[in-house]
C-alpha cells in the first residue's frame, strides 16, 4: 500500500486533497496531515511516507525547504494556488506539481505541455508509473 | 513695457511649469493607487481554493465565503475609482478581507477592529489602510505556526487622526520568511502617496514591539463636506 502526508497550513484545503485522493487513488494510506513546514518535515523524517504533498507557502519551513531536507525516499508533489514557483519546485526535485484550482479540471494530458500543472484525475497514474 | 512683457512671459512660464507639476503628482498618485488595488494572485487564488474546497462539505460557508470576497473586491474596484474615501469604509474592507482570512487561517488569525464613529467619519486617501493591514498578515502572521491576532485602532486627537494597526507575529527584525516581496515596497508607495497629498503634515511609521509590528499613520483630520 503506498502511504501518503499532506501539508497544508489551511485546513479546508488539505481535507479536500485528502477527500479527491480517496475518491481517484482509494489504496492510497494517509499518513499524516500537518500544518506547517516543521510538523511537515518531522513527520516525514519519522514516518518515511512514499509520497509527500507539500503546500509550497506554509509557516515554520516553506514546502520548497521542506523538500530540501528529505533524506530518505519520499517524493515530492507540490500542491499550490499559484503557479508563481512552479520553476523553483521543479529545482528542489519535485515529482510532480499541481494547482489547487485545477484538482478536478477536465483537460487532454496529451496536448499539455511538459512540466505542466495535471488534472488530479491523470495523477494516480502518473506517480505510479 | 519691455520690463512688464518679461515680467508676463515670466509669469506664464512659471504658471505653465506649476501647473505641470500638480499634473504630475496626480498622474504619480494615481499610478501608485492603482499599484495598491491589484489583488495579490495568492490571495484571489486561495480564496477561490478554500470556496471550491468548501462546495461539497460545507455549502453555506462557501456562500459566504464567495458573498465576502465579492464584497472585498467590490470594495476595492469602488476605491480605485475615487480619491477619497472615509476611514469607514476603508474599515469595513479591512474587516471584509480579514474575515475571509479568518476562514482560511481558522484558529491562527484573531483580529479587532475599534475606531469612534468621529474617527470613521474622516476623510481618508483610498487604500491607504489596506496594505498595512496586509503586511500585518503576510510578513507578521502568516509565517508564524501559531499565528496571531491583528488589532486596528482609530482615534481623533487635538485635530489629527491616528490609524494603528498592531500584529503579534514575526516583528520587523525577524528573517525574512516569506517568498513574497518584503514590506519595504508597500510602505514606501504608501509614504510616497502621503508625501504627495499632505506633504510634512502626515507621517507613518513602523515600530516593533516587544512581540509584532506596529505601524501607525498620522494625518490632519477632516471630514467631508
Amino acid at each position: 500500500m503506498t502511504r501518503a502526508l499532506i501539508a497544508d497550513d489551511e485546513p479546508h484545503l488539505a481535507q479536500y486533497l485528502r477527500d479527491q485522493l480517496a475518491l481517484l487513488w482509494p489504496e492510497l494510506e494517509i499518513v499524516h496531515i500537518a500544518r506547517n513546514g516543521i510538523e511537515a518535515a518531522e513527520r516525514i523524517a519519522a514516518l518515511a511516507p512514499d509520497l509527500a504533498f507539500l503546500d509550497i507557502q506554509m509557516p515554520g519551513l516553506n514546502g520548497l525547504e521542506v523538500a530540501q531536507g528529505i533524506e530518505g525516499a519520499t517524493r515530492v508533489v507540490f500542491v499550490t494556488a499559484y503557479d508563481e514557483y512552479a520553476l523553483d519546485a521543479f529545482e528542489h526535485a519535485a515529482l510532480d506539481y499541481v494547482l489547487k484550482t485545477a484538482w478536478r479540471a477536465r483537460s487532454s494530458e496529451s496536448r499539455r505541455p511538459a512540466r505542466r500543472p495535471h488534472p488530479m484525475h491523470a495523477w494516480p497514474k502518473r506517480w505510479r508509473a | 513695457m519691455f520690463l512688464l512683457f518679461v515680467l508676463g512671459v515670466n509669469w506664464a512660464w512659471w504658471r505653465s511649469r506649476l501647473r505641470q507639476k500638480a499634473l504630475r503628482q496626480e498622474a504619480s498618485e494615481a499610478q501608485l493607487r492603482l499599484l495598491q488595488a491589484q489583488i495579490e494572485p495568492h490571495f484571489l487564488f486561495n480564496t477561490l481554493a478554500n470556496v471550491q474546497s468548501l462546495m461539497d462539505v460545507d455549502a453555506p460557508r462557501a456562500k459566504q465565503m464567495l458573498e465576502a470576497f465579492s464584497e472585498y473586491l467590490r470594495a476595492g474596484l469602488g476605491q480605485l475609482r475615487q480619491v477619497d474615501s472615509t476611514l469607514g469604509v476603508e474599515l469595513d474592507m479591512a474587516r471584509t478581507y480579514l474575515e475571509l482570512l479568518q476562514i482560511r487561517m481558522q484558529e491562527r488569525l484573531t483580529f479587532s477592529i475599534e475606531a469612534s464613529d468621529e474617527a470613521r467619519a474622516a476623510r481618508l486617501p483610498t487604500l491607504l489602510l489596506q496594505p498595512l493591514v496586509e503586511n500585518a498578515i503576510h510578513h507578521g502572521l502568516e509565517p508564524k505556526i501559531e499565528g496571531g491576532r491583528v488589532v486596528i485602532t482609530a482615534i481623533v486627537n487635538g485635530g489629527r487622526l491616528e490609524v494603528r494597526v498592531a500584529d503579534d507575529g514575526m516583528g520587523l527584525d525577524a528573517p525574512r520568511r516569506s517568498l513574497r516581496a518584503g514590506t519595504g515596497m508597500a510602505v514606501a508607495n504608501l509614504r510616497a502617496r502621503l508625501q504627495t497629498r499632505f506633504g510634512d503634515q502626515a507621517a507613518l511609521t513602523l515600530s516593533p514591539l516587544p512581540s509584532g509590528t506596529e505601524a501607525s499613520l498620522n494625518l490632519p483630520y477632516s471630514v467631508n463636506p
